[in-house]
């Protein structure tokens, strides 16, 4: 009788392993991940694998507050003291146990000079963590650090096993996560499976292909002849509306944790006058933009105070398209055309501007829109589009006068504001310097009360946006189609695709 | 011959180090800074300076270049600055992907210009004659990227007959499965992959090849043997086929030869559009990033390969053609 | 061959008929694009973008509201600008090069011929890639790339000449008489290689076009807002699916003028060359 039953519950499994079709999302990106281990990631597609894989201490949810994930419970014993009690019964891919060991190991590494963490300077207020017990560590500041919690994300590799691997960790990862990487063609595809020992239990999905798709036509043409079931930005804006309407896609939108900006030169001596900034400011027509080259999918910008964060504030100021206004203030300034060519100049030297960017078809669009306008001003603009390996090179150089570039991943103001604006921000790289909002900017750091904060940040809005280091163009959109045969993916603003771990697929 | 062989694969070397030189200085005059592109915009100037020492790319020019042969002499082309790995590793996980990508082009190349040449030579200066040169260098004229895109929309999007992007299981894997498990269903998957980049890609040789086969029948058609075989009475037909063809078809084997070389490097635009995991994306890739490692591995192996290949069709063709000394 | 022969069996080859008409269109199409041109290339009218061709805008609008009929004929101007500019270079550099190489002989001949190898062993469309990166995207930068990619067929057709001149008897006479190297390339040499130098050129046209394209899909070729072919059909290409016409045009405009260079240069080579065993 035993062995009947074993044999009919034998056959049972071995009927249902035939019967049931592995549940496999097939997913697209523009550009491969450029490594898996977590503490080295940097792009936005290392970003999105890596919270599949792995899991940090907290995760944000889509109101970017911190929630418990590896961390159960947390608390600052004093304002640079932090302790973390861990989640027990949490294993590995490998099947090791995860343990306060992993985290002062992910930690330590990651704080290494040599190791080459690409966003170490986030986590540099950290003198060190220990291990308190098995399931307890605590980070020791050197500093009142306020926007740590929400670097506390990043994945938790194994001690063990990214000693043992060394530089090979990155193509072998080794994590807590909801899947673990099968197989991994680099630049082409990578193969995620469902992890079975997965602490909030084995996700429905079963596997997870990405294949790495450049061209932005081929992409959604994968989507909509069916080769794909999920892409996400970026997408063109203008196919936004033609696939809103197909009943086979959900279309799901939303602002991303980024702002698109100019960021004008302050060491430039025609920048320098805050009057031609103003005038400037006046004669970008933000709308327009968003309407013109987005379709609605990034929003018009005012400040680096992010809508549908905690922190957005609607007090701030902000300079509406108006370009009578700004030519007013371009002849204030001094710069009048007198020789009537159109273009106006003082001293002698003709009023020119070179906007710069780098090759991206939207960014591209923008500043051939912002020539035109600004031609219409009297202002001799040219536009030049390079490669961004050379632009970034001679934006950090301060080589540039007006820069279009991006900021992502401001997953709290610190991080839109702190490099960008101190004077001895590491990004500040116009060069601008206003000792009340190095101040401002300090305090903002050390304070953990966020109502306190937000006054802060607000109050440092409103000071840049009267000197105008830069223009806020664009809020960037996110957004994500899938397949409506998935079910509960959550969008999130980071990008994140961590709703994959708990999503349904029919 | 011999020694032909041998003094030739000896000029291999100067010719390689050239390569070499040319990619190891031209990226590095390249305006752009690995160091500041992996930690990214938000990096501040320590973090590349210190990125900059780990990379090892303060050391003066010089002695990089030193470090760098004398580790690619021992077979260790360095890891990639941004994938991690190891440079070879990359570097011949992609290669059949190109080797499988040339290869089909090569033979939709001989499918579609040989009886295109043929048909021209036949009736030399009619409108088959004109119409089967244009269709030849219509391939050659069109933009690839922009026929890519709408061969994409076309067969996968509106007919759904071809998947749209990648490359399937590969032809040769897929093979492995089918002796494995006979199930045919890999190969056919692979092949229709590959159908739009093979075609995409051949269509940049399609109007040379059309063209020699022509002009090698044209003067084959005239030679006395084949006039005789006429006299006696053959077919044309037979002709073309038993006689001509054969001995026209001798400089063409040489020049599709060469072709070989052109297509394997070829494969930029074709690979990036069809999303093919091959080498020539992975060099574009590794431009945009200045990832210089994978940058100076991947060229010097395609050049190798483009050398060799070259080589072949100079050997084969003195093979062919005895007259050709070399001295 | 007398140049008056030739000519005279050029005007009976269909190919080069054909091909030969189709460039002449384009050349005065780009030399007379501000007569041509209903509006200015760069004019914009965003309430009016988008539009499909209409007797305002025989080939429409595009994302910006511009005349893409006008653009293209703009267009013109700098895709076959860049292109001559590049097969000029190249041909400069090749002849010169493979004057040299033909003429000293020795070991100067060894190691020009090596750094022919070299750069026949890069793929074109990666080393323009590297150069363009290295000046910066630009007319001038597509236009130096693409002459020094494209050099080594000049320099081997001269060098080869040169070695057929060499065995001939006036040159040997000359260099008695003590002439100069550049006396005698411009006096004999150019002269008696100068239909594979056109064959060669006339191709290096077509590629030329389309490799500006190929870059300005990489994002490398000509920049906006400069309407060349490539960046007018790229910009095209992102509304492949709203506006279809809008890469159309672009794309035939490419197409068409390649297979002009090309037949034009396929008859040249038959012309020049009869039994078509260069």
């Amino acid at each position: 009788m035993r062995y009947l039953s074993l044999f009919l519950t034998l056959l049972l499994v071995l009927f249902g392993a035939v019967m049931a079709q592995d549940k496999v999302l097939n997913a697209g990106l523009d550009v491969d991940a450029g490594t898996m281990d977590p503490r080295l990631a940097r792009d936005t597609s290392a970003a999105r694998i890596q919270e599949l894989v792995y899991n940090g201490l907290v995760s944000l949810d889509p109101e970017l507050v911190p929630q418990p994930e590896l961390a159960e419970s947390w608390n600052f014993t004093s304002p640079t003291t932090l302790v973390v009690q861990l989640r027990p019964g949490v294993v590995f891919h490998n099947g090791q146990p995860f343990t306060a060991e992993d985290v002062v190991y992910t930690f330590t590494t990651l704080l290494e000079e040599d190791f080459g963490a690409p966003r170490r300077s986030l986590y540099t207020p950290i003198t060190n963590v220990e291990a308190l017990d098995e399931l307890t560590v605590q980070f020791n500041l050197s500093q009142p650090y306020a926007p740590l919690l929400q670097y506390l994300d990043i994945g938790i590799v194994p001690n063990e096993a990214a000693a043992a691997l060394g530089a090979d960790f990155g193509d072998n990862p080794v994590g807590t996560g909801p899947f673990r990487l099968v197989n991994w063609e680099k630049g082409n595809r990578i193969e995620l499976e469902a992890f079975d020992e997965y602490f909030k239990g084995r996700p429905n999905i079963d596997k997870i292909n990405i294949s790495v798709i450049p061209d932005n036509n081929v992409r959604l043409i994968a989507l909509e002849s069916g080769d794909l079931d999920l892409i996400h930005s970026p997408v063109p804006p203008q196919d936004l509306e033609r696939l809103v309407q197909e009943d086979k896609f959900a279309v799901s939108q939303t602002t991303a944790l980024g702002y698109t900006y100019l960021n004008l030169n302050l060491a430039d001596p025609i920048l320098s006058d805050v009057r031609v900034r103003k005038a400037l400011a006046y004669l970008s027509d933000r709308n327009a933009l968003s309407e013109v080259i987005f379709f609605g999918m990034d929003q018009p910008g005012k400040s680096f105070l992010l809508p549908n964060t905690f922190y957005y504030s609607d007090e701030v100021t902000e300079y509406s398209y108006d370009p009578e206004r700004g030519k007013a203030l371009l002849t204030e300034a001094g710069w009048v055309d007198n020789d009537g060519d159109g273009i106006r100049e003082k001293d002698g030297q003709p009023l020119q501007l070179e906007l710069t960017t780098n090759i991206d078809p939207n960014r591209q669009q923008v500043l051939e829109f912002l020539q035109g306008e600004w031609l219409d001003a009297g202002i001799d603009a040219s536009v030049r589009v390079y490669e961004w390996p050379s632009y970034i090179g001679d934006v950090i150089a301060g080589d540039y006068q007006v820069g279009l570039i991006g900021w992502l991943l401001l997953t709290d103001p610190d991080r839109a504001t702190f490099l960008q604006f101190h004077t001895e921000g590491g990004n500040n790289y116009g060069s601008y310097a206003n000792n009340t909002v190095n101040e401002l900017l300090e305090q903002g750091r050390a304070e953990t009360d966020p109502n306190k904060r937000k006054e802060i940040y607000t109050e440092v809005a409103q000071i840049i946006t009267d000197e105008v280091p830069y223009i806020f163009l664009l809020y960037q959109g996110y957004v994500v189609i899938h397949d409506k045969n998935l079910e509960g993916f959550v969008v999130h603003p980071a990008g994140s695709w961590k709703s994959l771990e708990t999503a349904t697929l029919n | 011959m011999f020694q032909y062989t041998i003094r030739r694969l000896f000029l291999f070397i100067p010719v390689i180090a050239g390569v070499l030189l040319i990619v190891f200085v031209t990226v590095r005059l390249v305006p752009g800074d690995p160091a500041a592109i992996l930690v990214g915009p938000e990096g501040t100037p320590e973090d590349r300076a210190r990125i900059t020492r780990v990379l090892g790319l303060d050391r003066p020019l010089p002695l990089q270049f030193g470090i760098y042969v004398w580790r690619a002499l021992q077979g260790d082309f360095g890891r990639s600055i941004f994938l991690g790995s190891d440079v070879m590793k990359l570097v011949l996980t992609a290669l059949p992907a190109t080797l499988e990508l040339a290869f089909l082009a090569l033979m939709m190349t001989i499918l579609i210009a040989v009886p295109l040449g043929i048909v021209a030579a036949r009736n030399p200066n009619t409108l088959l004659d004109y119409g089967s040169t244009i269709l030849a260098l219509l391939g050659v004229s069109m933009p690839l990227f922009w026929f890519g895109v709408l061969a994409i929309l076309l067969f996968s999007l509106q007919l759904g007959w071809l998947p749209s992007f990648g490359r399937g299981p590969g032809i040769l894997p897929a093979f492995g499965t089918l002796f494995s498990s006979g199930s045919l269903a890999g190969v056919w998957l692979s092949l229709k992959h590959a159908l739009l980049p093979a075609l995409t890609l051949a269509f940049g040789s399609i109007a040379l090849v059309a063209r020699l086969v022509r002009s090698a029948m044209l003067e084959v058609l005239n030679l006395d043997y084949v006039r005789t075989a006429r006299a006696k009475g053959l077919s044309e037909r037979r002709v073309v086929n038993k006689h001509a063809l054969r001995n026209a078809l001798l400089p063409v084997v040489t020049i599709v030869g060469l072709q070989f070389g052109t297509l394997l490097g070829g494969a930029v635009i074709t690979e990036t559009i069809f999303a093919w995991p091959g080498l020539g994306r992975l060099v574009v890739n590794a431009i945009s990033q200045r990832d210089f490692p994978v940058i100076q591995g991947s060229v010097i192996f395609i050049a190798t390969m483009i050398s060799i290949v070259n080589l072949l069709v100079d050997l084969s063709y003195a093979f062919i053609n005895p007259k050709i000394r070399y001295a | 061959m007398r140049r008056s022969s030739i000519l005279q069996r050029l005007a009976r080859h269909a190919g080069a008929i054909v091909g030969g008409i189709i460039i002449l269109l384009v050349v005065v199409a780009a030399l007379f694009a501000p007569l041509l041109a209903p509006y200015q290339p760069e004019e914009r009218n965003i309430r009016n973008r988008f539009q499909p061709p209409s007797s305002e805008n025989l080939l429409g609008t595009d994302n910006f509201g511009r005349d893409t009929l006008s653009r293209i004929l703009y267009g013109a101007q700098v895709s076959l600008t860049v292109a001559s500019l590049a097969v000029g270079l190249a041909a400069t550099i090749g002849i010169f090069l493979g004057s040299l190489a033909g003429y000293l002989g020795g070991i100067a001949d060894m190691i020009i011929m090596r750094l022919v190898d070299v750069f026949l062993a890069f793929p074109p469309i990666l080393l323009a890639l590297t150069l363009v990166a290295a000046l910066g995207p630009s007319a001038f930068s597509v236009t130096v790339a693409l002459g020094l990619v494209y050099w080594t067929a000049y320099a081997r057709v001269i060098r080869s000449s040169i070695l057929a001149l060499k065995s001939e008897d006036f040159v040997e006479a000359n260099r008695a008489l003590g002439a100069a190297w550049p006396r005698t390339l411009f006096r004999h040499v150019l002269p008696n290689a100068f239909g594979p130098i056109i064959v060669v050129a006339s191709v290096g046209m077509g590629s030329g076009v389309t490799a500006e394209a190929a870059l300005s899909f990489l994002g490398l070729g000509v920049q906006p807002p400069t309407p060349s072919w490539g960046s007018i059909l790229n910009t095209g290409l992102q509304f492949l699916r709203q506006t279809p016409y809008l890469s159309t045009f672009p794309g035939a405009a490419i197409m068409l003028t390649v297979l002009g260079f090309n037949l034009l240069g396929d008859g040249l080579r038959d012309v020049l060359d009869p039994r078509g065993t260069s």
